[in-house]
């Protein structure tokens, strides 16, 4: 009983400690962020513009992208799920296919693509390729087969409408894969740092990530660039923590 | 409760990062003080350059370099935003930049509009 209860306690002291060598670096940033007070984050916001452009422009391709993922993800994963037709398997592991390869792989693809549709050097080369990552598509894939087919049988006699359908039966029933794949493309947009150096050239289009690889040591505006730009996705899992962790059990369900 | 907090918190932070960017000029003004600056026209051929000016070549191209005082750092990139030229070096009250030659520049002045030194502090260039 003794021995069981001290290697709990030391189980507990090791877990403990890994936990702090996790979080450690963010208690690190944050307090150095107000080394001489608040000061750095009236500047982050008012007197350095550049920051605050870089923040915005995170928001937007984040947002954008992931925003577009979740709509095209939704039709894709009914398609995938519920829709028999040939070569539909085929089709499925070659979107399984990309999302294993390394994004360096297709980091060119995307880049030549950009400058012949003319989207080069803008926001919406990131958004644009963010939306048709293959991510959202193959989770929410693996959620929606858990919707019965007689559920979307019996609304087919209401309306033929597959639209509808959609909207009505199979996007409330698998909401929280919906937000767990919105959740998740969010913030994978949001962290992204090669992608924007390659497919964008005008320093003031970079999201915030790029800036971040900037800071030097001692640089408190920053560390408070840092806070401010982990801030958005802890909100964001602190908002929909229940359904995040639901819909990822789903998939792992499968 | 909690969902209500964290979603006011989440609106607060688009509207402060889309705010502040689309609005910080106007907010860097009003807050800024007033100082006047001397428009100083240099040229290749006659250059009028402040006395305090450094002329240098380098890599074909001429560059004039001069002292902005201001506050500490970040002010400091500021400036040089404003002004559109490069930081040169930076000091403890100091930012030595370079504008490339054949442009209109700003010399700095490092008085308030009521003739009060602020030295030290942020400036604004007003024509």
């Amino acid at each position: 009983m003794v021995k069981r209860k001290f290697v709990n306690i030391f189980a507990s002291a090791l877990l403990c400690l890994f936990a702090l060598m996790v979080v450690s670096p963010v208690i690190f940033i944050t307090v150095l962020s107000f080394d001489g007070g608040v000061r750095a984050y009236p500047v982050f916001f008012i007197w350095n513009p550049s920051y605050v452009n870089a923040l915005t422009n995170s928001i937007i391709i984040a947002a954008g992208a992931s925003f577009g993922t979740v709509i095209v993800s939704t039709l894709a994963a009914y398609v995938f799920a519920k829709v028999k037709f040939k070569g539909r398997d085929v089709i499925f592991y070659l979107y399984i296919i990309v999302m294993m390869m390394p994004f360096q792989v297709t980091l060119l693809p995307q880049y030549i693509v950009s400058k012949n549709i003319g989207i080069y050097d803008t926001p919406l080369s990131m958004i644009l390729h963010g939306i048709f990552a293959p991510f959202a598509a193959f989770l929410l894939t693996q959620v929606m087969k858990s919707v019965p087919d007689e559920i979307i049988e019996a609304a087919r006699l209401d309306t033929g409408s597959t639209l509808r359908i959609i909207w009505s039966i199979i996007v409330p029933s698998i909401r929280h894969g919906i937000i767990c794949a919105w959740a998740l493309t969010f913030t994978e947009q949001w962290n992204m740092v090669a992608e924007p150096l390659v497919l964008m050239e005008t320093r003031e289009k970079y999201p915030l990530a790029v800036m971040l690889n900037e800071i030097e040591a001692g640089d408190v505006l920053g560390f408070a660039a840092t806070v401010v730009f982990s801030a958005l996705p802890l909100l964001i899992f602190a908002f929909f923590e229940d359904e995040i962790m639901e819909g990822l059990g789903e998939y792992r369900l499968k | 409760m909690k969902r209500a907090v964290i979603i006011s918190l989440i609106v607060l932070f688009c509207a402060a990062a889309f705010g502040f960017n689309y609005f910080g000029e106007d907010i860097r003004d009003a807050l800024a003080p007033r100082v006047e600056a001397v428009k100083v026209r240099y040229s290749l051929s006659g250059c009028v350059l402040p006395s305090e000016a450094v002329r240098a070549d380098q890599n074909g191209q001429t560059y004039v370099m001069f002292a902005v005082k201001t506050d500490k750092y970040p002010e400091k990139g500021y400036e040089a935003l404003r002004l559109d030229c490069n930081v040169v070096d930076t000091t403890e009250k100091e930012v030595l930049v370079s504008i490339a030659g054949n442009v209109e520049m700003y010399y700095l002045t490092i008085v308030s509009s009521d003739k009060e030194v602020v030295d030290g502090r942020r400036v604004v260039v007003s024509d």
